[in-house]
């Protein structure tokens, strides 16, 4: 099965994004179910919200079509880290906490 | 005005000076560090209010200027200069003038300072959108109920955001410095990926924020995205989420929001989670059970983080009332070992178990006593920074400081003591050590030099090294200078180490120009002088090309220690237990041995006969202790091994400098005196042997 690898650009800001969301929409396209695709931000040094989006979309697709997304990069790259925040609410629902979860004291 | 107080005073005001020289050096790294800036100026803020609520006028009215220099910038949020770290820092310097000897601060310079000040805030240009008078939110840890209010803000940036130039989450990260906040992003509007037009905006953020600032604080935040973006700020009462400082539990949030009372308690009676059951049967809205989940992780952040500053409340204590205390810690551990020996002597029972709780007590207050007196070795080394920095610009050398094992705890004394060497080895890596910069990037070495201050602990001792990547020690150079001097003869023939060891002799010095930081012709010397008087020793290792490093090995502490007893002819000897690495029995060798074969190891042995001379007959019989400091370790045959010993240090002065590998002297049970190895130098003499 085919592994592909994208580089997100070192400046991964409004002016970039365009150009990764196709290169990860064509490796989507092209990619065998069940195989990986990498999104490579170790050499991304600039980054804002829109990447975060473009992540957030990639990961929910891929999962979508049978395909195993993974990201590379570090700790600033974070999904939390770019959007400033304590949680993120995904769009497929996957890591948003449900009641059933809480760990609220109960009464 | 009470002197207890103006010392108090002086001691937060010298703390505050040293936490704004970090600031300072922090933002002249990153002129535009936000943290930075504002730590420094609520540092000059406090030293200003307090300095003049304590007569110290001219410390106030100076602190003002400069607080108005930084805060110019602050407020105008412009990058800070050069120029205005420099002065400020220089600034600083002179408030500690000010504090420490008022009469000798020179007024002439502070009238610079601030026309200096005033020419940089002059120079500088305040966007017109700058805020003119931007307070500061109180600290979270101080939260009680009154002073602090909770916004529940709710932030949808337009679509078209980034075409605009607006980066929402850095309002997001702005808002977080207003006070304490909880943050959540709601990305679930964002569409496949297919679907997505990426240079939109897809993305809303909740955010509930406890804060000492007004609302307005919040407004400004959005200020641009007025009219274009959805914001609502709804401020939210405490008593929805709290019950004075404890935090809600999840039905009282709940029934707070108008949910049937039926429902919760229905809820409740159930051993699941009250927040499943209202949202799978009884079509409680996710949202509602979402949100006050989030108000209840807010106000556990904010009672935790009042309560972390509560339970770190801590007492100043002057240090000689800790030394007294240590004394008196002292004396009852000698007082103790003596009565352990006569209840041992008297066979009564009864008595020996007291005797043992005595023994027990005595250790634990030993224990926390030495404690007390620990502070860690960060508090000495974060005075390094700003002097690598002054070095770097006197010497025209690119520089860096490394910081290593900050958190390595010493006894306040000895921190006391090293401040001086090691200012004197600092200045002395910068001067000699390192190179030009031009010369290094010559040789292929990174522009930059790099000293590394580090410590560590090795069982008693501390190991304080201070390290260069630069040119090494020139061997020939030294040999040179101590042979014009007479230090050795013309025709000496000496080993590296032995070499370099001599840079130590008092009045030495190879550097061809005395310049202003090191190279007087005398330190190094003196350097040795304080590490032995503190018991410890000081040695160099140098790589010609690859740099030089110093070791100062300083014992733990200076005034108590867990030995181990040995005897040796009608003499007691105590040696640190922490260096003690094994001891075995053996008959005592006919022929003198200068090795032992312990496993694949040969170890350097020495008899305590040889080395301190016995005029009894020695037994048949030898104890042989292993002691080991860092890498070496040397074996010395005792006539008898008694056992574990707790036993107060006492100094024997000058006398020390003259016994070589005796450090000091302990009085035991009987009133008899021991004397405490120095295992350390022991193992340093008889390396060589090996």
């Amino acid at each position: 099965m085919l592994d592909i690898t994208i580089r997100a650009p070192e400046n991964a800001g409004i002016a970039s994004i365009a150009v990764l969301k196709d290169e990860l929409l064509s490796a989507i396209e092209k990619a065998a179910k069940g195989s990986s695709i990498m999104l490579d931000l170790s050499g991304t040094t600039h980054a804002d919200s829109s990447l975060a989006q473009v992540i957030l979309a990639f990961e929910a697709t891929a999962a979508d079509k049978g395909l195993r997304a993974t990201i590379k990069g570090d700790d600033d790259l974070s999904l939390r880290s770019l959007l400033s925040s304590d949680s993120v609410g995904r769009p497929d629902g996957k890591a948003k906490r449900k009641p059933a979860e809480a760990e609220g004291d109960r009464a | 005005m009470n002197d207890k107080l103006i010392e108090t005073f002086l001691d937060e005001a010298h703390e505050l000076l040293d936490g704004l020289e970090d600031h300072l050096l922090d933002l002249e790294k990153n002129p535009s560090d936000i943290e930075a800036m504002n730590a420094a100026f609520r540092a000059l803020h406090s030293i200003k209010g307090s300095a003049s609520m304590f007569g110290f006028e001219a410390v106030g009215a100076f602190a003002h200027e400069v607080e108005a220099a930084l805060d110019f910038f602050r407020s105008a949020s412009l990058p800070a200069t050069p120029e205005l770290s420099d002065a400020v820092l220089r600034s600083r310097d002179h408030i500690r003038a000010l504090l420490d000897a008022p009469d000798s601060a020179s007024a002439e310079e502070r009238e610079d300072l601030i026309a200096i000040l005033a020419g940089i805030t002059g120079k500088a240009t305040k966007p017109e959108n700058a805020k003119e008078e931007a307070a500061l939110p109180k600290d979270i840890r101080e939260f009680t109920p009154g002073q602090f209010k909770t916004f529940r803000i709710k932030y949808k940036p337009s679509a078209d955001c980034y075409h605009r130039g607006v980066k929402p989450e850095a309002l997001i990260r702005e808002l977080r410095g207003l006070g304490e906040a909880s943050i959540r992003c709601d990305a679930q509007a964002i569409p496949a990926l297919t679907q997505l037009d990426p240079e939109s905006c897809y993305l809303s953020w909740n955010a509930l924020l406890t804060t000492s600032m007004q609302k307005s604080a919040i407004n400004d935040v959005f200020i641009f995205e007025e009219g274009t973006s959805e914001v609502s700020i709804e401020e939210i009462d405490h008593d929805d989420v709290m019950d004075g400082t404890e935090v809600k539990k999840l039905g009282e949030i709940l029934s707070a929001r108008n949910l049937p009372g039926g429902d919760i308690d229905k809820a409740l009676s159930r051993q699941r989670p009250i927040g499943e059951i209202l949202v799978k049967e009884m079509g409680t809205p996710e949202a509602v059970v979402e949100d006050a989940l989030f108000e209840q992780q807010h106000a556990r952040n904010i009672v935790k983080a009042a309560k972390d500053e509560s339970d770190r409340k801590t007492i100043r204590i002057r240090s000689d009332k800790l030394d007294g205390l240590l004394n008196l810690v002292g004396e009852l551990v000698t007082v103790q070992a003596q009565l352990s020996q006569t209840v041992k002597d008297s066979g009564d029972r009864h008595l020996h178990g007291i005797s043992d709780y005595v023994k027990r007590l005595a250790g634990e207050l030993r224990t926390t006593a030495m404690e007390l007196r620990l502070v860690p070795v960060d508090s000495l080394f974060a005075k390094f920074k700003r002097l690598a920095r002054d070095l770097s610009k006197n010497l025209e050398k690119e520089l860096e400081l490394k910081l290593e094992g900050g958190d390595t705890e010493i006894d306040k004394s000895v921190i006391d003591v090293l401040n001086d060497p090691l200012v004197h080895l600092v200045r002395n890596a910068a001067d000699h050590g390192l190179e030009a910069t031009a010369d290094r990037a010559a040789v292929g070495k990174p522009t930059v030099g790099t000293i590394t201050l580090k410590a560590q602990h090795a069982g008693a001792f501390v190991r304080i090294s201070v390290s260069d990547d630069g040119k090494g020690l020139n061997r020939e150079r030294i040999l040179k200078r101590a042979v014009d001097r007479g230090v050795i003869a013309q025709d000496a023939r000496l080993t590296d180490d032995e070499i370099d060891q001599l840079i130590f002799k008092p009045g030495f010095s190879t550097a061809e120009v005395v310049s202003n930081v090191s190279g007087r012709g005398v330190g190094l010397d003196v350097v040795k002088t304080a590490i032995d008087q503190l018991g410890g020793t000081l040695t160099v290792n140098s790589r010609i090309g690859k740099g030089t490093e110093f070791c100062l090995d300083i014992p733990l502490t200076l005034a108590i220690i867990d030995g181990f007893l040995v005897r040796s002819g009608n003499r007691n000897f105590v040696i640190p237990l922490s260096s003690v690495d094994s001891c075995f029995e053996r008959e005592r060798p006919k022929d003198p041995e200068r090795l032992i074969v312990r496993g694949k190891d040969f170890i350097p042995y020495v008899s305590s006969r040889d080395l301190f001379g016995e005029d009894e007959t020695a037994p048949t019989r030898e104890e042989v202790v292993i002691v080991s400091v860092f890498e070496s370790k040397l074996a010395i045959g005792f006539d008898q091994v008694i056992g574990g010993y707790q036993t107060v240090i006492k100094p024997i002065g000058e006398i020390a400098r003259y016994a070589a590998g005796i450090s000091g002297a302990a009085i035991l049970a009987d009133g008899g005196i021991a004397l405490i190895l120095d295992v350390a130098a022991l193992a340093r003499t008889h390396k060589g042997v090996s």
